[in-house]
């Protein structure tokens, strides 16, 4: 297991690797592909600027409450079978049986999904994804990558990438079908409206900032970890400041 | 039972022993408590106020000066540089760094619009690196933001010494922050010290 994320590493970004250096002096992540990384990273921020930004300000400014809901409550819902699935692979039971239970009260009682009773019922979102199953099984977490489009990773959360979408099963629906082209909808008005909802947050990173590759980076690694701990700041993760 | 006197003997050094040998860790969990409870309060008041952002930012550094540590907070995030700063730089640098992480999160703090509520979760020991009080921050319409205050007694007095908001360590992030700053401005330690104290409180 130990070898693998080097060997993804080859596989992901061939012959860029030699080419790199000059990163910068990170004690907190390792980033040998700073460089590439800062290029995606600008060309992520040009798409945040001219399209995610401003989308989500209009779709706030154009789009019901209650229609953001039903949006965001769907798009939820269909990543349920592999919350459901990374929960098992995680050896947590409690979490999959909530999840099974929060999937079948919302599809029989919540109009299909668009609408949360389950959360009433004590059966909340347990969110998780492939890369933290990854990490309960000892996987490193890698270099750190940023992905186009989507954003800060790593190497292992990004390998996970394509799991978590082949535990989704709406990919599976043909191209043109009325449930690609919903699913396809929901989910970027759901990311339009994600941007929105961080806005405070992504503009500090992002605009208010100096160098808001490092910002971003550091902000998104800390973050992860927490996950990775299971949601509690792991004590053996925090700064030693009589340490140095 | 027979505890002869060389025992009870050996038990009492050692006991002294241990006790000198740990460093003065005095503070409880409930010192911690009630410090990061203090602190919340003032930094509550603060934002109740309208005040204009220069007059926060100001405030903001009194609050952070006594009840936080600056000053470590400041060395922590220099990382390598501080040990090449000469002792007048390390001051400059001291005062610079306050005023920049005033400015910096009164401005974050201008987001909380609505009056938020807070209340005092777990309190963790983390051992050497002092004590961890979670104190999650709830606003109407907005996820449980997840803050959590590091405190310590190791300078002496009960203080604040990091400040954790979604596992996002603000001591870590700093010192990743002003590691980049400095070399943007090829390791020029004055050059760094003058940008951090020309931020602007908008």
């Amino acid at each position: 297991m130990r070898s693998f994320p080097r060997i993804s590493a080859l596989v992901l970004i061939g012959a860029t690797v030699g080419a790199c250096s000059g990163q910068t002096g990170s004690s907190l992540v390792s980033d040998p592909l700073e460089p590439l990384n800062r290029e995606i990273h600008a060309f992520n921020k040009g798409v945040d600027t001219v399209l995610l930004r401003p989308g989500g300000v209009t779709y706030d400014a154009v789009t019901p409450l209650l229609v953001k809901h039903l949006v965001r409550n769907a798009v939820s819902h269909a990543s349920l079978p592999g919350v459901f699935v990374n929960h098992l692979l995680q050896g947590r039971g409690d979490d999959a049986a909530t999840t099974l239970g929060r999937f079948a009260v919302n599809t029989l009682v919540g109009a299909g999904g668009v609408l949360d009773p389950a959360t009433e019922f004590e059966l909340p979102l347990v969110d998780t994804d492939f890369g933290l199953t990854l990490a309960t099984w000892g996987v490193d977490e890698g270099p750190y990558v940023e992905l186009p489009l989507l954003g800060p990773s790593t190497l292992r959360d990004a390998v996970a990438v394509p799991v978590d979408m082949a535990l989704t099963p709406t990919t599976y629906a043909p191209t043109e079908s009325a449930i690609t082209i919903v699913s396809t909808t929901g989910t970027l008005l759901d990311l339009v409206d994600s941007r929105n909802r961080a806005t405070a947050t992504v503009d500090e990173l992002l605009y208010n900032s100096e160098d808001s590759y490092i910002s971003l980076r550091t902000a998104y690694i800390q973050n992860r970890r927490r996950q990775v701990a299971g949601g509690d700041t792991a004590t053996d993760d925090l700064p030693d400041l009589f340490g140095e | 039972m027979n505890i002869n006197r060389r025992s009870l003997m050996g038990l009492a050094i050692a006991g002294i022993l241990s006790a000198m040998s740990m460093p003065a860790l005095a503070l409880t969990t409930a010192d911690a408590r009630a410090h990061v409870e203090t602190t919340m309060n003032e930094l509550l008041a603060l934002l109740d106020r309208d005040a204009a952002p220069a007059v926060r930012a100001s405030e903001l550094k009194n609050i952070l000066e006594a009840r936080g540590n600056i000053p470590l907070l400041a060395k922590f995030s220099a990382g390598r540089a501080w040990r090449e700063m000469s002792s007048g730089q390390q001051d400059r640098f001291i005062d610079a760094f306050s005023h920049f992480v005033s400015v910096t999160y009164a401005r974050r703090f201008g987001d909380f619009n609505d009056k938020p509520s807070v209340t005092i979760g777990r309190v963790i020991d983390a051992g050497r690196k002092g004590i961890l009080v979670e104190s999650p921050i709830s606003m109407d319409g907005r996820e449980t933001l997840e803050v959590e205050w590091l405190v310590s007694d190791r300078a002496g007095s009960t203080q604040v010494i990091d400040l954790v908001v979604e596992g996002v360590s603000m001591a870590a992030t700093q010192r990743e922050e002003l590691t980049s700053m400095l070399e943007r401005r090829g390791g020029d330690v004055n050059a760094l010290i003058s940008f951090l104290s020309s931020a602007k409180a908008e």
